[in-house]
């Protein structure tokens, strides 16, 4: 199902990846819109009372979200974190437990 | 047993550093109290090394802290944190001036208008890469309703965006203007 793309294409922790085309993707597959619905049945087994959004506006949603995350994973990380990671180095464990 | 802060533990921190301050932004709104959650995070969890478990998912346990102490603070502040005029998704204009023709005003806006459980669990399956197994040990759920939670989210996003009005969300409503006109 739809998740397990963003498994493949979403791994944490990787600062400055993109993920597919941004923009493009979104105006693109307009056209498949309609042909993306019939497809989402295969995982309904499990939500029976939630109703399932079609694929094709589960995909435009997750490209959307994905691509205003990657810009903030793009951000330089502050200084902050790389100082105090850096101070940690220094004194070894003690400073967690004192 | 203690691990030590070695080179590469040290390595690992910084590098789980953007993902979670791209979770902490997107579930706070605010960059400055983002970044105060993410050094919370990492000190924590520095000082709880013993109970990480070497060789499970650094990042998941990372983000487990990093909920946990958003949620304690949020409960201290709840009346700050309500966004009834939606200034959540005013505090959000981070994104770096790079000349970018997408603006996510108004994705974060809708994003802003959902309930904090459904957007977490939204944010950790959907754009942080974790797994439903994962996003419900993050959030000590259960499975089915973390899957209930990101759905919910999913279909109140289409609503709130109109996903099946209008053919692009991307554009903000500007632009979407000027490409319809």
């Amino acid at each position: 199902m739809l998740e397990n793309e963003y498994m493949d294409t979403a791994k944490v922790g990787y600062p400055g990846q993109t993920r597919g085309g941004k923009g493009t993707n979104m105006t693109v597959d307009k056209g498949n819109k309609l042909a993306r619905v019939s497809l989402d049945n295969g995982s309904g087994e499990k939500l029976a009372t939630d109703p399932k959004l079609d694929s094709g506006s589960q995909k435009r949603i997750g490209d959307q979200l994905r691509a205003m995350y990657d810009e903030l994973m793009q951000q330089p990380v502050p200084d902050r974190f790389r100082e105090l990671l850096d101070q940690l180095d220094k004194n070894g464990q003690k400073g967690g437990s004192q | 047993m203690t691990l030590e802060p070695e080179p590469e533990l040290r390595e690992a921190l910084l590098a789980a550093v953007p993902s979670l301050r791209a979770f902490a932004i997107s579930l706070s709104g605010q960059v400055d109290r983002a970044d105060d959650l993410v050094q919370d995070t990492l000190l924590r969890a520095l000082s709880n090394l013993h109970r990480f478990e070497p060789g499970t998912n650094l990042n998941a346990w990372l983000f487990t802290i990093l909920r946990n102490l958003f949620h304690s603070e949020y409960r201290k502040r709840r009346r700050e944190v309500e966004d009834p005029d939606g200034s959540y998704a005013g505090r959000l204009k981070v994104q770096p001036e790079q000349g970018s023709h997408l603006d996510f005003e108004d994705f974060r806006s809708a994003l802003s208008q959902l309930p904090s459980d459904q957007r977490e669990a939204l944010l950790l399956v959907g754009a942080s890469g974790f797994s439903y197994e994962e996003t419900a040990n993050i959030c000590g759920c259960a499975v089915g309703t973390i899957k209930s939670r990101v759905n919910r989210a999913r279909q109140r996003l289409a609503s709130l965006l109109n996903v099946d009005d209008i053919d692009d969300l991307g554009p903000d409503s500007m632009t979407r203007a000027a490409l319809q006109g």
